[in-house]
C-alpha cells in the first residue's frame, strides 16, 4: 500500500505498519486490509476514502482496539494495540481514543438523553458529577446540540444523531478521534457544516482525527486525504453485461411496471412531521434495473416501502402494473402484491427452515401448491447457485448464501417487479456484487428490478441510477 | 449520570424482562416461606395437641398420712421435674379417698339413690385454677369447708351452703360422720379436664389439704390414693418437636417405675405420637414440594436473568468499547440485579411480616420447631436458592462484561448452529435410573419390600426429586419428535411455519422446555396432593391445621406462575429474535393474522405437550410419594384416590391451559404485526 505519509520530524500519534486483517467466514477468507501503512502526527486530521469493502471500518475498529489485526502492527501514542493487556486496552479506549460508529444507533444508549449519553464515557475518568455535566454540555453546545440536551437519540434528527455520536466520542477529550461515515446521509451543505463544526472543536481540543467521509467539501476540512483502494480487484464481468442491457433498455416496446408520480411522504418526529420523500417521480420498465443510490437516512427505504405497498403515500400516486396502489384494497391488493411483486431486504429469511423450505414458502404464500412450490424452489436455488445447499438449515449458511436464498425467494414467484432494499447490507463488496448480479440477471430475463443501495459500485450494475438526497431523486447521467 | 443512574435506566429499558426477573426472584423465596408456614403450622398443631392432653399423672394407692403423702410428692418431683420441667407445669399434688356415703345434709336426709351412691373426698392443690366458681367463693384457707361441681351437686340435691355429712359404708351405726359445708359450686374451666367433667365425675367433695387428712384419720376409708399431675405447657411443647417430649416422658416413666414410686399414666405420649405420624404423612408432600421447587426456581432465575442480560448485551458491550473496565460494567449489571433482588426481598419481607403478625406466637412462632433432617435439607435448599441466585448474577455479570461489541450474534442463528449438541437422544437412557429412583421411593414409602426407614426422610426427598428431574430431562428429546409429528398433520402455510419452529423446539429451547415440564409436573403433583386432602378430610384427623392446604395451594400457584413466566418470556424473546424472519414473511405478502396463527399453533402445541407430559410426570410422582398411613386402625393420611387424582390433574390442566392461552395471546399481540416491517428495515 502506498498510503504512507512520512512525518519523521514530527511527533507520530498513529503508526500503522503492514497491517493486514482477514475475516474468516464459514466458506471463505475475506481480506479486509492488506499490508496497509499509515502514519498520523499529533493534531493532524485526515480523511480516509475508498469503496465499500476497502477496509475503512475495519481499520477504525482496529485503531479503536475493538479488533485485533491478523498481521502487522498498529500503534497509537506509542501503544502497540495488539500487545495491550485488558486493563491497558480499557484505559486506551477511555482516554486516548474516541470512536463515532458508522451505525449511530449502536453508539448511543437509547434510554439516555443526549446529555446523559455524553456523560457515560466520562464515568471513571472525571470524578466530579458536576464537571462531567458541565463538560458534556460544552461538547453538545460545540456540536450544535445545546437545545437538544434532554432529547433521547430517537428524538433527534438524523444529522443531530451524527453530531451526538461525535460528542460522545469526544467526551473525554481523546487524543485521537475515529469517525466512520460521519457525513453519511447528509446533503453537501449539512455535511460541510458538520465537518466545519467538528474541525473547530478538534482544533480547540487539539485532537487528531481519522475521518471516513465523502463529499465535495471534504478537502477543506482535513489536512490530507488517504485513499484506501479495495484489497482485491473487483470482477470486471458485470460491465459487459450492463452494456448489453443498456441497448435493450432503449427498446420502447417494454411495458412500464412501476410508476411513481409526484410521491410525497411525511413522517412524524419530535419537531413535527418531516417530509422524507418529496414529490418523487420515476418509473421502472420490464427488464430494466433501476438503482436508487443514497446514504442511510435519505428516504430510500421509505420510498421503496411505498412502492411495495407497505406504507401509504401522503401525496402523489404509485401505480403497479397499471393499478394505483392507493385505490386497491383487501384481497385485490393482497393478490397484486403477492403475485406481481417480490421484495428482497437485508433481513434474513426464516432461519429454522432449510434453504429449500424457505424458498418454497414464499411461493406457497402466493398460492402455489406445496409440491409445485418445492419443485420451483429447487429450480430457483439452482439458478442462484445454491443447489448443493438446498437441504441445509439456513442458520448454517453464510451471510452471502442467505442473501442468495433471499433472491431465490423473490424469483420463485415469477414477479413482474423485484424491489430490493439494501439486499447486501453487512456483506463484503465481492459478495454484494454477486448478489446484485443475480438481480441483474433477473432483470435481463424481463423482470423489472428496483434496487436501493448506498454503494456506488453496486449501483453501477443497474441500467439507470437515481441519486436520492434529502428525499428528492435526480437521475445520474452516465 | 452515574453508574447507578445508568443501571436504573437500563433496568427500565425492557420492562417485561425486569418484571419477569423480579417475579422469578419472589418465587425463589417461596420455598423458604413454605417452610415457615409449615413450621408455624406444626407449632400450632403441637399446642393444640398439648392443650387436649391431661399430661402425665403419677399416682400411688394407700397413702393415708401426711408424712407419706409428702414423701411421695417429693420423690415424684425429684424424678419428674428435671425431665419434664420445660414442657409441663411444676406439677400439682392431689389426693382422693373413698368410698363414703352421704349420711345427711342440712336440707334433710338424702334420697335412697343418693344415699347409696359412692362419694369421694378429694383434695387438689390446683383446683382454683381448674374451675370457674358459679355460686359462692372457693375456700381460700384451711377451714374445713368444701366445694363441688354444680352438676354433681344438682344430681345429689345439694345446694350452696348445705352442710354434708359423710361416713364410710362400714362405719358402725352411731359413729360420728365427717361433716363439711359446701361454700362454692363450680364448673370445670375446660371441658377437656376429664377429671372434673360432670358427666363422668363421681360424687366428689373437694376440700383443703388439712381437712382431707383429717377425714382420712377420722373415717379410715377403704381407698386413699395420692397423685401428682403434670399438665403440658402448650408453648413449651410447641417450641420443640413432639419426639423430644415423648422421649422425656418415657425417661421419667422409667425412672419412677424403677424406683417403685408409683404408677404413671400419660395421654401426652400417645397424642404426640399420633400427631407425629399424621404430620409426617400429611406434611411430606409439602416438604417434597419445597425441595422440588428448588431446581425449578434456581433454573428459572438463571434463565430469566440470562434473557434479561441478553436484551442489554449490546449496550453493555458498547460501554466496554467506550473504555469501561470489566468491573465497572459488572457493577452496572449487578446494580440492576441488586435492585430487582431488593424489590423481591422487600415484597417477600412484607408478606413475611404480615404472615408473622398473624402467626401463632408472633414472629418467634415462625422459627422452625426442632427441624428434622428432611426439614434441614429443605431449609438449606430454600435458603440456598437466593445464595445460588446471587452467584448466578455474579457469573452473568462477568460473562456480560466479556462480550465484545463486534462479536454479538443473532440468538436464533446461534441456536440453529448449535443444534447438534443438544439433539442427543442419549437423554432417553436416563429413564432407567429415574424409574429406579422413583420406584425405590414408592417401595420405601409403602414399606412392603424395604425395611421401614431404609431411605429415611432426607433420602426420600432427594431420591424423589432427583428421579423427577432425570425423568424430565429424559423425555425432552422425544417431545420434539411428537411436536413435529403433530405439526405434519396441519396443512397450509401457517402449519408449515409452525412445523419449522416445532422441529427440535424442545432442544433449541432446552432450558425453557425443561422448566415448563418440571413446573407443570410439580403443579400437577401438588394439585393431586391437595385434592386428596380436600376430598378426604377425615384422613387428616382434627390435629392438622389449615396451613397444610394453604401451603399446597401456594406451592401449586408458585409452580403455575413459574410455568407461565417461562412460557411467556420464552416466546416473547423468541418472537423478538425472529424479527427478521417475520419481516421477510410479511414482505412476502403473508398477512399478519396468518403469521399470528402460525405462532399460535406453535404456542398451543408446546403448551399442550408440556402440560400433558408434566401432568403425567406429576401423577407418577404422586403415585410414588403419596402414601396412605393408618395408626391404631384410624386413617391418618390417604393415598391418592382416583377421584382425587382426576380432580388434581383436571385443576392443573385447566389452570395451565387457561393461563397459558392468555399469556400466549398477549405475547402474539405484543410481538407480531406490520410494525415488524419498519423495525426490520431499520435494522438494515
Amino acid at each position: 500500500m502506498s498510503a504512507v505519509a512520512s512525518r519523521s520530524n514530527e511527533k507520530v500519534l498513529v503508526n500503522v505498519r503492514r497491517l493486514t486483517h482477514v475475516y474468516n467466514t464459514p466458506t471463505d477468507e475475506l481480506i479486509a486490509l492488506r499490508e496497509l501503512n499509515l502514519q498520523l502526527i499529533e493534531t493532524e486530521r485526515i480523511a480516509i476514502v475508498g469503496p465499500s469493502g476497502s477496509g475503512k471500518t475495519t481499520l477504525l475498529n482496529i485503531l479503536a482496539a475493538l479488533e485485533a489485526p491478523s498481521d502487522g502492527t498498529a500503534s497509537v501514542a506509542g501503544l502497540d494495540l495488539a500487545a495491550m493487556s485488558d486493563g491497558e486496552r480499557d484505559e486506551y479506549r477511555r482516554r486516548e481514543v474516541g470512536y463515532a460508529l458508522q451505525r449511530v444507533e449502536l453508539g448511543t444508549l437509547p434510554r439516555l438523553t443526549a446529555l446523559q449519553n455524553v456523560q457515560v464515557p466520562m464515568i471513571g475518568v472525571i470524578g466530579s458529577a458536576r464537571r462531567r455535566r458541565d463538560q458534556a454540555m460544552e461538547l453538545l453546545a460545540a456540536v450544535g446540540l445545546s437545545q437538544r440536551l434532554d432529547r433521547l437519540p430517537a428524538e433527534l434528527g438524523f444529522g443531530e444523531r451524527r453530531r451526538l455520536a461525535l460528542a460522545v466520542a469526544l467526551a473525554n477529550h481523546p487524543r485521537l478521534l475515529l469517525a466512520d461515515e460521519v457525513t453519511a446521509g447528509l446533503d453537501d451543505e449539512a455535511a460541510d457544516q458538520l465537518l466545519a463544526d467538528l474541525n473547530t472543536l478538534l482544533r480547540e481540543l487539539e485532537t487528531s482525527a481519522i475521518i471516513v467521509a465523502h463529499g465535495r467539501h471534504l478537502p477543506r476540512h482535513v489536512d490530507r486525504i488517504v485513499p484506501l483502494p479495495y484489497p482485491r480487484p473487483v470482477a470486471a464481468a458485470p460491465r459487459a453485461r450492463r452494456d448489453g442491457t443498456r441497448g435493450r433498455d432503449a427498446q420502447p416496446s417494454r411495458r412500464t411496471v412501476l410508476v411513481a408520480d409526484s410521491v410525497s411522504r411525511w413522517l412524524p418526529t419530535p419537531e413535527g412531521p418531516v417530509e422524507v420523500v418529496r414529490g418523487v417521480s420515476f418509473h421502472v420498465r420490464e427488464g430494466e434495473m433501476v438503482a436508487i443510490l443514497g446514504m442511510s437516512g435519505v428516504g430510500k427505504s421509505t420510498l421503496l416501502g411505498l412502492c411495495a405497498g407497505l406504507d401509504e403515500v401522503d401525496a402523489g400516486r404509485i401505480t403497479l402494473m397499471g393499478q394505483e396502489l392507493a385505490r386497491l384494497r383487501g384481497a385485490a391488493r393482497e393478490a397484486l402484491l403477492q403475485h406481481d411483486l417480490s421484495m428482497v431486504m437485508g433481513v434474513r429469511p426464516p432461519v429454522q427452515a432449510t434453504a429449500e423450505e424457505s424458498v418454497a414458502i414464499a411461493a406457497r404464500i402466493a398460492g402455489t401448491p406445496r409440491e409445485e412450490a418445492n419443485r420451483l424452489a429447487r429450480v430457483a436455488l439452482a439458478a442462484t447457485g445454491l443447489a448443493d445447499q438446498a437441504t441445509a438449515p439456513l442458520g448454517r449458511l453464510s451471510g452471502g448464501e442467505q442473501a442468495r436464498v433471499a433472491v431465490a425467494r423473490a424469483l420463485i414467484r415469477f414477479p413482474k417487479l423485484i424491489i430490493a432494499d439494501e439486499p447486501t447490507a453487512q456483506l463484503d463488496i465481492l459478495t454484494s456484487t454477486d448478489i446484485v448480479e443475480l438481480l441483474r440477471e433477473a432483470a435481463d430475463s424481463g423482470i423489472a428490478v428496483l434496487l436501493a443501495t448506498h454503494s456506488a459500485v453496486l449501483a453501477e450494475i443497474a441500467d439507470r441510477v437515481l441519486v436520492m438526497r434529502n428525499g428528492t431523486l435526480q437521475e445520474l447521467r452516465r | 449520570m452515574s453508574v447507578l443512574g445508568l443501571a436504573r435506566r437500563q433496568l427500565d429499558h425492557e420492562r417485561a424482562s425486569a418484571t419477569g426477573l423480579a417475579i422469578a426472584l419472589v418465587l425463589a423465596l417461596l420455598p423458604a416461606a413454605l417452610l415457615f408456614v409449615e413450621s408455624s403450622g406444626t407449632r400450632s398443631d403441637l399446642r393444640t395437641v398439648a392443650a387436649a392432653s391431661y399430661g402425665v399423672i403419677v399416682h400411688r394407692a394407700d397413702i393415708r398420712d401426711r408424712a407419706t403423702f409428702d414423701a411421695f410428692q417429693q420423690q415424684v418431683r425429684r424424678q419428674v421435674d428435671p425431665r419434664l420441667a420445660p414442657y409441663t407445669d411444676g406439677g400439682n399434688e392431689s389426693a382422693t379417698a373413698g368410698p363414703f356415703r352421704i349420711d345427711s345434709t342440712s336440707a334433710g336426709p338424702p334420697s335412697p339413690a343418693v344415699a347409696a351412691a359412692d362419694v369421694q373426698v378429694s383434695y387438689a392443690a390446683d383446683l382454683a385454677a381448674r374451675v370457674d366458681a358459679l355460686q359462692g367463693v372457693l375456700p381460700n384457707r384451711a377451714d374445713g369447708t368444701s366445694s363441688m361441681a354444680q352438676a354433681v351437686a344438682d344430681r345429689a340435691g345439694i345446694r350452696l351452703f348445705d352442710t354434708v355429712c359423710v361416713r364410710v359404708p362400714s362405719a358402725p351405726p352411731g359413729a360420728t360422720p365427717w361433716c363439711t359445708r359446701v361454700v362454692s359450686l363450680w364448673r370445670p374451666a375446660t371441658a377437656a379436664d376429664a377429671g372434673l367433667a360432670a358427666a363422668t365425675a363421681p360424687l366428689q367433695l373437694f376440700t383443703d389439704r388439712e381437712a382431707y387428712f383429717g377425714v382420712l384419720g377420722a373415717a379410715g376409708p377403704q381407698h386413699a390414693e395420692a397423685s401428682r399431675q403434670y399438665r403440658p405447657h402448650g408453648d413449651a411443647v410447641a417450641a420443640v418437636d413432639g419426639a423430644t417430649v415423648q422421649a422425656r416422658v418415657r425417661e421419667a416413666t422409667a425412672a419412677i417405675q424403677a424406683a417403685h414410686i408409683g404408677d404413671v399414666r400419660s395421654s401426652l405420649n400417645n397424642d404426640l405420637q399420633r400427631y407425629a405420624a399424621a404430620r409426617d404423612a400429611v406434611r411430606f408432600p409439602i416438604r417434597l414440594l419445597t425441595v422440588a421447587l428448588i431446581p425449578l426456581l434456581l433454573l428459572l432465575v438463571g434463565a430469566v436473568a440470562r434473557w434479561y442480560v441478553d436484551l442489554r448485551l449490546q449496550h453493555l458491550a458498547l460501554l466496554r468499547a467506550r473504555g469501561w473496565s470489566r468491573s465497572r460494567v459488572q457493577s452496572v449489571v449487578l446494580a440492576q440485579f441488586g435492585t430487582l433482588g431488593a424489590v423481591a426481598l422487600g415484597l417477600a419481607l412484607l408478606a413475611g411480616l404480615g404472615f408473622a403478625l398473624r402467626a401463632e406466637g408472633g414472629p418467634a412462632g415462625l422459627v422452625p420447631v426442632a427441624p428434622s433432617p428432611g426439614q434441614l435439607v429443605a431449609i438449606a435448599a430454600a435458603v440456598g436458592v437466593p445464595v445460588v441466585a446471587a452467584a448466578t448474577f455474579i457469573g452473568l455479570a462477568r460473562w456480560a462484561s466479556r462480550q465484545r461489541m463486534l462479536r454479538l450474534e443473532h440468538p436464533e442463528t446461534r441456536d440453529a448452529r448449535t443444534l447438534s449438541w443438544r439433539g442427543t437422544e442419549l437423554n432417553g437412557l436416563l429413564i432407567v435410573p429415574a424409574a429406579l429412583l422413583l420406584l425405590s421411593a414408592r417401595l420405601a414409602g409403602t414399606e412392603r419390600w424395604l425395611p421401614p426407614g431404609t431411605l429415611g426422610d432426607v433420602g426420600a426427598l432427594l431420591v424423589s426429586v432427583a428421579g423427577l428431574v432425570m425423568l424430565v430431562v429424559a423425555v425432552l428429546p422425544a417431545m420434539s419428535l411428537v411436536a413435529e409429528l403433530s405439526g405434519r398433520r396441519r396443512a397450509g402455510v401457517e402449519g408449515t411455519l409452525a412445523q419449522w419452529q416445532l422441529r427440535r423446539w424442545w432442544q433449541r429451547h432446552a432450558t425453557a422446555g425443561f422448566l415448563l415440564v418440571l413446573a407443570f409436573a410439580i403443579a400437577s403433583f401438588t394439585a393431586v396432593a391437595l385434592a386428596t386432602q380436600l376430598l378426604n378430610p377425615a384422613s387428616t384427623g382434627t390435629v392438622l391445621g389449615p396451613d397444610v392446604g394453604v401451603s399446597l395451594a401456594v406451592g401449586f400457584a408458585c409452580a403455575i406462575v413459574a410455568a407461565l413466566l417461562t412460557y411467556g418470556l420464552a416466546f416473547l424473546l423468541a418472537c423478538r429474535a425472529r424479527t427478521d424472519d417475520y419481516t421477510a414473511l410479511l414482505v412476502d405478502g403473508l398477512p399478519a393474522p396468518a403469521l399470528r396463527r402460525s405462532v399460535a399453533i406453535e404456542q398451543h402445541t408446546v403448551l399442550v405437550e408440556g402440560l400433558l407430559v408434566g401432568v403425567a410426570l406429576g401423577l407418577v410422582l404422586a403415585w410414588t410419594d403419596l402414601h396412605g398411613v393408618r395408626l391404631d386402625g384410624q386413617a391418618l393420611a390417604s393415598a391418592p384416590t382416583t377421584l382425587g387424582s382426576i380432580a388434581g390433574v383436571g385443576a392443573a390442566a385447566v389452570t395451565g391451559l387457561a393461563a397459558g392461552a392468555t399469556a400466549g395471546w398477549l405475547v402474539r399481540r405484543a410481538s407480531i404485526g406490520y410494525h415488524l416491517v419498519a423495525q426490520g428495515r431499520s435494522t438494515t
